[in-house]
């Protein structure tokens, strides 16, 4: 009778307090610290230390493997050499400053040089992590953009259109060569009054290819839902409509054998280069004792690829010599198209995680064009230009949306980065 | 030799009436398909002028090969390496293992494995060379990578004279196609390689003792021949010699070598060239084994080689043998001489990885590569 009654939990917490909502907001852009961080600092110096140990090794020996090596590395060890310097220089000013003895003349220029040096700090700490992070696979590549209408009807199509003119005149300003691969016009049944020009721009598809080394990573940050907020053209009652584009930016992969430079079997990175250790020769000799005992005209040449497993046996020609010879030819053919088929699937991927099934609809954009506001806002970087003109035409102020979001993507691979590096120790 | 069933022999005939044919002397349907097909080749090629009809010459053709004889006999050459070599009845056919062993020789040579010699005026001597084919595959891939191959100088040497008839041409057919090549491609660079296989040449001379010879003979000897050419010293011999043993010639070597290829060619104790009796070649191998190789009726030539290469301050050797045990054997004969700083037993593809289910060589010597063993390589 006098036990404790049941108390509902949530009228518990209710009472209590401990359910209240804590109003945070937090923030959703990545502040830019200017503090290198410390996973990163460790890897910068472990690279550091190798690079003069190998720079040593050379001195005594050429090796083209080192000097390759020290090639790739030396970028962070210049960066990490002039991020000691600076930090040098500014413990040093900040010692003498907190020295009572220095006088007043010096202590004077000393705190006028403490700025100077904290900006050169700066700039060493952001030139190292951009020189730690690793270039992207697929950077050097020209690229392909496909955009395609997403939410939105009609609206939709019309935008899709203005994205990829927009894309258009930003190659052409920076005289880069694009070519549009493949346009489908969407037929827009409901055009208003003066629409015929609308629906000239109104696109169920269109690939454009810009054909300039290192396209793809300078673009690749367009990838995602495009939404666009604005009285549509095929509206009749004024209302602000909210649509959204797709846009998808693919490495776009040379072709072989169109281009006039021959396939080179020695470069590792070709997919030609087939590693002799790995392909297991068989050779089909006379069963017993061979030599001068048989006079076998068997010249059957079997190379077995032992990774993937591929096969190809040869006996056509009389001559073993030849029959090895094609079926090398062979073998680097069908290993030229795994790995091709590879690669495309890989960049299959690549499509998929950019747009998946669920991800076009109006909340998971990436960009907004608000007409109403003549505001453009890049969501991941936070980032908003107040002249929408400018970024429609591809002019200034989308290149200045494009370099905040490469600055964003950029911090995220450091945030991965040192994720991975702490995730090591 | 297991037999042919019916059933298998017609059901070769429903794929074509001359498989049947073939497939005596191939024993499996791949190999005797593909033989086919290069018979038809090459009827179809070279009849258009004086017979009209390739068919009779095929059925020709697969009639012959039924008996055994073998193809490069019939089609009259046989690849060597990269090289057709030209062949016919009383010359042995060149053998791929052969191949395999030279080009790896030229490998090694190139990669200075033998001490310091220079490539780019080498001498080569090739006893018992048969068609030719060890020189001219060795010129071709010595020439090839040296910057002027002009002073680069093979000789070989054979007792018969049907094999120097091969020798010759083999070369002249070569030296034709590099003319052509040259006419096309850059000159320069071809010179050094055409004048070195102009300075090839192939001598008749014997190679056996004298005392253990047969009185009638007039081929010269081999050191005397050399003497006479003016040049008593080489740096590199390679030879294949006669290596079977009678007994192995009559058991376990094929039936189309047995019958077709000479056998001059093959067992070293034939009757005709040195020994009247056999307590007469006991007493020879036992003369100069000193007790410690234990040598066989198959051995016979590799002590004279050996004593050769002395006399002809050779620095690096190369012998083609039949089996792992033959290596050995010659193998301990060499390390007798204790004149040699190294040897190397190399296996068919001295190249590829062992597989394992090879047998293991008496004595600690180095085994290279795959298969049944097949050369003794020694350097000084």
């Amino acid at each position: 009778m006098f036990g404790a009654p049941w108390v509902c939990r949530r009228c518990l917490f209710c009472a209590t307090g401990l359910m209240r909502r804590r109003n945070l907001r937090f923030q959703s852009t990545a502040a830019s610290d200017e503090i290198v961080s410390p996973a990163l600092l460790g890897r910068a110096r472990s690279v550091s230390a190798e690079h003069s140990r190998l720079t040593q090794e050379l001195a005594e020996s050429f090796n083209t493997k080192t000097a390759r090596r020290i090639g790739e590395i030396s970028s962070v060890a210049n960066a990490f050499a002039d991020w000691e310097k600076a930090t040098d220089s500014l413990t040093e000013l900040h010692s003498l400053l907190a020295d009572p003895t220095t006088d007043a003349e010096l202590r004077s220029l000393a705190s006028s040089d403490v700025d100077s040096a904290q900006t050169a700090l700066r700039a060493a700490g952001s030139a190292l992590t951009t020189a730690l992070v690793p270039a992207h696979p697929f950077a050097s590549l020209p690229c392909l953009i496909e955009v395609r209408p997403a939410a939105g009807g009609s609206e939709a199509a019309l935008f899709a259109g203005e994205l990829v003119r927009m894309y258009m005149a930003l190659s052409n300003r920076l005289g880069w060569p694009a070519a549009l691969l493949s346009v489908t016009h969407a037929d827009v049944s409901t055009t208003g009054g003066g629409g015929s020009d609308d629906a000239a721009g109104a696109l169920a598809e269109a690939v454009l290819e810009i054909k300039r080394a290192g396209a793809y990573d300078a673009l690749r940050g367009e990838a995602g839902v495009h939404r666009v907020q604005r009285v549509p053209a095929t509206e009749k009652n004024g209302r602000v409509h909210t649509s959204t584009a797709t846009v998808m930016v693919l490495p776009s992969f040379p072709e072989h054998g169109t281009g006039n430079d021959e396939v080179n079997f020695e470069d590792p990175n070709s997919d030609y280069y087939v590693d002799p250790r790995e392909v297991r020769v068989d050779i089909m000799r006379a069963r017993g004792a061979g030599g001068q005992h048989v006079n076998t005209t068997d010249s059957a040449v079997r190379l077995t690829h032992e990774p993937t497993g591929i096969v190809v046996s040869m006996q056509d020609a009389r001559s073993q010599h030849r029959n090895r010879e094609k079926a090398w030819h062979i073998l680097r053919g069908r290993l030229a198209a795994a790995r091709r088929e590879a690669r495309e699937e890989e960049a299959l991927r690549l499509r998929r995680s950019v747009v998946g099934v669920a991800k076009t609809g109006r909340n998971d954009k990436v960009r907004t064009y608000n007409y109403g506001q003549r505001r453009v806002t890049d969501h991941r970087s936070g980032f908003t230009v107040h002249d929408l003109d400018g970024v429609i035409e591809g002019g200034e102020a989308l290149q200045r949306v494009m370099e905040s979001v490469k600055a964003w993507l950029m911090d995220q691979e450091i945030k991965a980065m040192v994720s991975e590096e702490e995730a090591k120790k | 030799m297991p037999r042919l069933t019916p059933s298998f022999l017609r059901r070769a005939e429903k794929i074509n009436p001359l498989l049947p044919l073939l497939l005596r002397a191939c024993r499996d349907l791949r190999s005797a398909q593909n033989e086919l097909r290069w018979l038809t080749e090459y009827a179809r090629g070279c009849n258009s002028g004086a017979h009209p009809r390739w068919k009779p010459l095929l059925l020709d053709l697969c009639k012959h090969r039924s008996q055994g004889v073998p193809l490069q006999y019939l089609l009259g050459s046989e690849y060597f390496g990269e090289l057709e070599i030209r062949c016919g009845p009383g010359v042995l056919i060149p053998r791929q293992e052969t191949a395999s062993s030279v080009s790896y020789l030229a490998s090694r040579l190139r990669q200075g494995d033998f001490g310091d010699l220079n490539l780019n005026r080498l001498r080569v001597i090739d006893v018992c060379t048969g068609t030719g084919c060890i020189p001219l595959l060795l010129h071709r891939l010595l020439s090839r990578c040296c910057h002027d191959s002009s002073s680069l100088r093979l000789l070989g040497v054979d007792v018969s004279p049907i094999a120097l008839h091969y020798a010759t041409l083999n070369r002249q057919l070569l030296l034709d196609s590099l003319l052509d090549e040259s006419r096309t491609m850059a000159p320069l660079r071809l010179d050094g390689i055409i004048s070195s296989l102009l300075s090839m040449s192939f001598i008749q001379a014997d190679v056996l003792p004298s005392s253990v010879q047969s009185q009638r003979s007039t081929i010269p000897q081999l050191l005397p021949a050399l003497r006479h050419l003016g040049e008593p010293s080489w740096d590199v011999l390679i030879s294949n010699p006669p290596y079977i043993s009678s007994r192995a010639f009559a058991t376990t070597t094929s039936r189309s070598v047995r019958k077709f290829e000479p056998r001059v060619a093959l067992v070293p104790s034939t009757t005709n060239t040195c020994f009247r009796s056999k307590p007469e070649l006991r007493e020879y191998l036992h003369h100069v084994n000193q007790g410690v190789a234990k040598l066989e009726e198959g051995d016979l030539f590799y002590p004279r080689l050996l004593d050769l290469a002395d006399e002809m301050s050779v620095k690096v050797c190369l012998f083609e043998v039949a089996d792992l045990s033959q290596a050995s054997r010659v193998s301990l004969l060499i390390r007798s001489r204790e004149k040699w700083k190294s040897v190397e037993m190399w296996r068919d593809e001295p190249t590829l990885p062992p597989d394992g289910d090879g047998q293991e060589p008496k004595g600690s010597f180095r085994v290279l590569g795959r298969g049944c063993g097949r050369s003794v390589v020694c350097w000084r």
